[in-house]
């Protein structure tokens, strides 16, 4: 907190009438996986520091990693002179009131030893289980962050937290067919279990295995359902709640903008945004803006309650600062009462889209992009894996209209999603 | 000099070592509908160390360049080696290695203007299109200049010191027809700083009109019907298609892994009208965007000529690599941050330029489309690729027709290459790629426009 102090007294005394500072320190011990074999283990120690200098409403943000005081010195004489020549704004402000708040969750030991032996009992398992799987890239990491905000407002935040963080990326190769390369990520607060027990992982791995004979679809063009699995939601609810944040809230492009309250999307739906989630192993106590995170729903029954706006965005905007600010983490889609075998069941023609390759969606939520590691469903019943089959329609739209959402949830540690089976893509093979 | 620093710790280094010392220096500013939404510089430096023992790597790294704390790195990277060493027992043998020394700064040699000018700058820009077309529904107008400035020193007697800045300026407008918005964007610069390419916001000014052009078009355009088309890929799309749909299958890492690219090597990929090049820093006596002179492990970087008219001759790889591959280091070794690992990385993949005229190209094409533009894009093991296409038009016998929507566009490269016909004459670089493998970092991406046949997304 010394760090944090000196950096506010260097701003005030170069001149900022209000300013804030966000301090994070991180550990990290990381072992790599390449090409199936343990090749690096990593060790880093990193310091974040932002500083913002405020001005007649003007603003200026610096960031630097040096933590001597010669470094903050001339960080602060820095912005704080870049503060005076920027643009005036009245919603360049910090919130103000004393509030000081400490959140620590349980931490998590750093045990190299382990992450080493896990690590080789997954590529034992994945070579035993899995005998046509390849594993391209894997990384086990133990992270502890310590972070700090305070402003001249007297709001003073602290965390410490710590997880580990496992990235796999994997395709199955046999003789000279290569399927699709997926990737999975997990965070976890210990490594009590195997890696393969972690996520979804298991069945990805035999998805690969499965997509070494893809199909391309014989009807080159229809219209059906598709049902988007827990892991491939991700993107979708990262595009979708885009329209919630900052960029799309000032620029005026959001398709939600002041229709808090308004039923939006398929009553089905009920996203959270829980950034103090006691199902997740992610933590994300505070914002940069110096407010608390807080869980709260973002669409309760398909009816829009909150924005995911910082201070800033909030102010810009009129509407009230979100909850969080995060599209990304700490984002729980309540489940439906469909089973995914009811889903499958259900369709006459579709397919299940387990991974999304395509453009950015347009800003009217038209998307296209490739369907990958993906299956054909007809009459009920799951045919084969496909390949070169592009699918396209609207994100909006087809929310709007949420045919079923399945009971079954996979929690990752940063999102619990459910799978969600929408009408109306468009489906083509080549 | 910064070479000279840590040649101090020369004495240090025991076994096959890499000091570096890095600065990276980003300033963004973003203009949204005239609200200064984003105004930072974010300067991240310090010192790394990466040492081989026995076929695996240690690394460690540090904020802190005090002499303490460079030997504390030092040992720590060899401590982390030895531990992994310890329990993987490969035993592998030593790495290939040169000795070699090279200082290139691409720093402007301009004054350097202030933080205010570059925003009077994008203020002009916003204030000009604003005040041209009233039919705005918004406006974003960004600049990001990243500076990279690099000094290695290597136990085996490879040293360099780069500086290698990269400047971008996006314009971005909107309108809505109809209720549905649509946008587009330009970006421009490339290789050097902000001073090196923006003077007068004037200049800009033609940029702005034909983003606008390519928006009001697109809201008045049509969705391509999905399916598998003749198209021309506009030289804009021709280094995406290189980076995404070749590139990324021809890293050694994935080469190693298993990726379709192993098994087409000396094979016939592509028409031979395809030459495909992953340039180290020059193409035709020119600097490329992103030029390499020395990789992050102090290999002297090479082209790689990957595809040699139609016939796959070569993968890029690291030093580690190399020696499993049973070929030449190729210096595509390259890390972001000083906190950051060396990966297999591209660095200017390109096509050749051909023969052909655009214009021949077009009218070659009974019913198809001229895609124009390129978004985001990825790549497969599989070497099935994709990219956005945000702008492109309709050709309707041989003639360019309406304007599309956005869409995606897909194919298998090692198929899709053969079925090019016709490759243009021209050479259009991309500067502001960035590439995401763990780290993400700039590339270069050229080459010609492609009459080819495609998987294109649409209703």
């Amino acid at each position: 907190m010394e760090l944090v102090k000196l950096c506010l007294s260097q701003l005030k005394d170069k001149g900022a009438q209000k300013a804030e500072v966000n301090v994070s320190k991180e550990i990290k011990e990381e072992m790599n996986i390449n090409s199936g074999e343990v090749s690096l283990l990593r060790s880093l120690e990193e310091y974040n520091i932002e500083m913002t200098a405020f001005i007649d409403q003007k603003k200026d943000v610096i960031k630097l990693n040096k933590v001597d005081e010669l470094s903050i010195e001339q960080a602060a004489m820095e912005v704080t002179q870049n503060a005076k020549n920027s643009e005036p704004d009245p919603a360049n402000d910090i919130p103000n009131g004393e509030l000081k708040k400490e959140f620590k969750d349980s931490e998590t030991q750093l045990d190299v030893e382990m992450m080493h032996r896990r690590l080789k009992e997954f590529i034992k398992g994945v070579n035993e289980q899995y005998d046509r799987l390849v594993i391209e890239e894997a990384i086990l990491e133990h992270n502890k962050i310590k972070s700090y905000y305070q402003n001249t407002g007297g709001v003073e935040l602290y965390s410490e937290d710590s997880q580990y963080n496992f990235t796999v990326m994997f395709f199955a190769k046999e003789n000279k067919k290569t399927s699709s390369f997926n990737y999975t990520v997990q965070t976890t607060k210990d490594l009590d279990r195997a890696i393969l027990q972690l996520g979804a992982l298991s069945n990805l791995l035999e998805q690969s295995i499965d997509h070494l004979e893809p199909k391309a679809i014989e009807q080159k063009k229809f219209t059906g359902d598709v049902i988007i699995t827990p892991d491939c939601m991700s993107a979708m609810t990262y595009f979708l709640l885009s329209h919630l944040s900052n960029h799309y809230m000032i620029s005026g492009i959001s398709k939600f903008k002041g229709k808090i309250g308004e039923k939006l999307l398929d009553e089905k739906l009920t996203i959270k945004t829980e950034p103090d989630s006691r199902k997740l192993a992610f933590k994300d106590y505070f914002g940069k803006d110096g407010f608390v995170n807080r869980n709260d729903y973002l669409f309760q029954d398909g009816v829009l309650k909150n924005y995911l706006l910082n201070y800033y965005g909030a102010l810009k905007t009129g509407f009230e600062r979100g909850p969080s600010t995060s599209v990304y983490s700490g984002i729980v889609i309540e489940p439906g009462d469909k089973s995914f075998d009811e889903m499958v069941k259900s369709m006459d023609q579709g397919i299940i889209l387990a991974r999304f390759s395509g453009g950015q969606p347009a800003p009217n939520g038209d998307f296209s992009g490739i369907a990958k590691n993906s299956y054909y469903v007809k009459d009920g019943k799951i045919q084969y894996p496909i390949k070169e089959t592009m699918i396209s329609g609207n994100l909006f739209d087809m929310l709007e209209d949420i045919k079923a959402i399945s009971k079954e949830r996979l929690n990752n540690g940063q999102t619990l999603m459910p799978y969600i089976q929408l009408r109306n893509a468009v489906i083509s093979s080549k | 000099m910064k070479l000279d620093y840590l040649r101090g710790f020369q004495d240090c280094f025991t076994d096959h070592t890499e000091l570096r010392l890095q600065k990276n220096s980003n300033v963004a500013i973003a203009l949204v509908n005239g609200n200064l939404v984003r105004n930072e510089k974010n300067t991240s430096s310090g010192i790394s160390s990466r040492i081989y023992h026995k076929g695996v790597f240690g690394f460690a790294a540090s904020p802190k360049i005090d002499e303490e704390s460079v030997k504390k790195v030092l040992n720590k990277a060899k401590e982390n080696a030895y531990r992994l060493s310890s329990l993987e027992k490969k035993n592998k043998g030593p790495l290939p290695h040169e000795s070699f020394e090279v200082i290139k700064d691409f720093s402007t040699k301009k004054n350097l203007v202030s933080r205010k000018e570059m925003i009077d700058f994008l203020k002009a820009l916003h204030q000009y299109a604003t005040s041209t077309y009233k039919d705005l529904k918004s406006s974003t107008f960004v600049i990001n200049n990243l500076d990279m400035e690099k000094s290695l020193l290597t136990s085996f007697g490879a040293a360099g010191y780069t500086l290698t800045p990269r400047t971008i300026v996006m314009i971005s407008l909107s309108l809505e027809k109809d209720g549905v918005t649509y946008d587009s964007y330009e970006v421009l610069g490339g290789l050097g700083q902000y001073e090196d390419y923006f003077d007068n916001p004037k200049d800009l000014f033609v940029k702005v009109d034909e983003t606008y052009k390519k928006v009001r078009e697109k809201s008045e355009g049509v969705y391509p019907e999905a399916g598998y088309k003749d198209v021309i890929l506009d030289s804009n799309l021709a280094g995406i298609l290189a980076h995404e749909a070749i590139g990324h299958t021809t890293e050694a890492d994935m080469v190693k892994s298993g990726s379709v690219a192993k098994d087409y090597l000396g094979q016939k990929v592509a028409s031979e009208l395809v030459t495909l090049v992953d340039f180290a820093y020059e193409y035709n006596g020119d600097i490329c965007p992103v030029p390499v002179y020395i990789d992050d492990e102090g290999t002297k970087p090479k082209d790689a000529v990957i595809i040699q008219d139609g016939i796959l001759k070569n993968f890029m790889n690291n030093k580690d690599l190399s020696v499993d591959l049973g070929h030449q280091p190729t210096g595509n070794a390259r890390a972001y941050a000083f906190s950051d690992e060396p990966l297999v990385r591209m660095r200017n993949t390109a096509i050749l330029p051909g023969k052909d005229n655009l214009e021949d190209m077009i009218a070659s094409i009974d019913d198809g489309y001229y895609l124009t533009k390129p978004s985001n894009g990825q790549a497969d093991s599989t070497s099935e690729f994709m990219f956005g296409v945000p702008n492109g038009y309709e050709i309707k016998r041989g003639k360019i027709t309406r304007a599309i929507k956005d869409t995606t566009i897909s194919g298998v490269a090692f198929d899709m290459l053969k079925t090019i016909t016709m490759v243009s004459d021209e050479m259009s670089w991309s500067n502001s790629g960035m590439c995401g493998k763990k780290q993400g970092i700039p590339v270069g991406m050229g080459g010609p426009a492609i009459k080819c046949k495609i998987n294109i997304g649409g209703r």
